[in-house]
């Protein structure tokens, strides 16, 4: 099992929206550069705890925040 | 320069705030044959339903960010009290040793002309066997060293490089930036490239 995982965006204020719904839902999560092996995108991703990966999604679409992806680590 | 149309942004070597930058029109331009590529309310010639044709107004549509360009002018006094000169022979020492440092540690390839009297304070790199993003995310959480990853925006550029899709690691040295941090951040490179 993947220790953590990572949110893709399609723009940076997805990003800090979704960063701000897993906090408040109480999931460990941090905003860092996103991987190259998942995107050539610039911006920022959000990592997570890959065994959170279920409620983080149904977290994220209840807020109605758009994600790109959603990888293991 | 013969330069007629000169647009600069204020968030880079004018130490402004983001969201501003300026347009200077030489003397050589027929303004009159320019169309403003936006019109809308300039605070100005109330009277009239039309924008003005009156430079700048003409070219200003809209409410101007009145305090970003306050902090851009604070930025561009300092630039002058300091002077060009003084600001440009700190970056091109800071970016030689920057890119001196950087190229003496195996694995690493810097991008550009390697020489600090013909390019900006900007220097990019990649590291092999590590993705830019995890060199980038290193630098961060372990060093406190701050830079951009990727294809800054600019792809053709990385095209032109070779460096397209994965990027590189860009670090820019300003007239903050001190020897002591050129020496921290080629110090944590080789810390990461060879632990």
């Amino acid at each position: 099992m993947n220790e953590y995982g990572v949110v893709l965006f399609h723009t940076t204020s997805a990003a800090l929206g979704a960063e701000k719904v897993l906090q408040k839902s109480g999931l460990a999560v941090k905003l860092i550069p996103t991987p190259r092996e998942f995107s050539s995108d610039c911006g920022m991703a959000l990592q997570f705890e890959w065994g959170q990966a279920v409620r983080a999604r149904a977290l994220l679409e209840a807020a109605r925040v758009e994600i790109a992806a959603m990888h293991p680590l | 320069m013969g330069i007629d149309l000169l647009a600069f942004t204020g968030h880079k070597g004018l130490y402004g705030p983001p969201g501003t930058g300026g347009l200077v029109i030489g003397d050589r331009v027929n303004v009159d044959e320019i169309e403003p590529l936006m019109r809308g309310g300039t605070g100005s010639r109330s009277e009239f339903e039309v924008q003005p044709d009156d430079c700048p107004d003409k070219f200003e549509s809209g409410t101007p960010n009145g305090t970003g360009i306050a902090g851009l002018g604070a930025g561009a006094r300092f630039v002058m009290e300091r002077g060009i000169e003084t600001i440009r022979a700190h970056e091109v020492e800071l970016t030689r040793a920057l890119i001196d440092g950087l190229r003496a540690i195996p694995g690493v390839t810097v991008y550009g002309p390697l020489d600090a009297a013909r390019q900006t304070a900007t220097v990019s790199f990649s590291l092999k066997g590590h993705r830019v993003s995890e060199v980038g995310l290193r630098l961060d959480d372990e060093f406190d060293i701050l830079c951009r990853v990727g294809l800054h925006c600019a792809p053709a550029a990385h095209r032109t490089l070779g460096t397209f899709p994965e990027g590189t690691v860009r670090l820019a040295a300003s007239v903050f930036t001190t020897m002591d941090d050129i020496h921290t951040t080629i110090a944590a490179v080789r810390k990461i490239a060879h632990p």
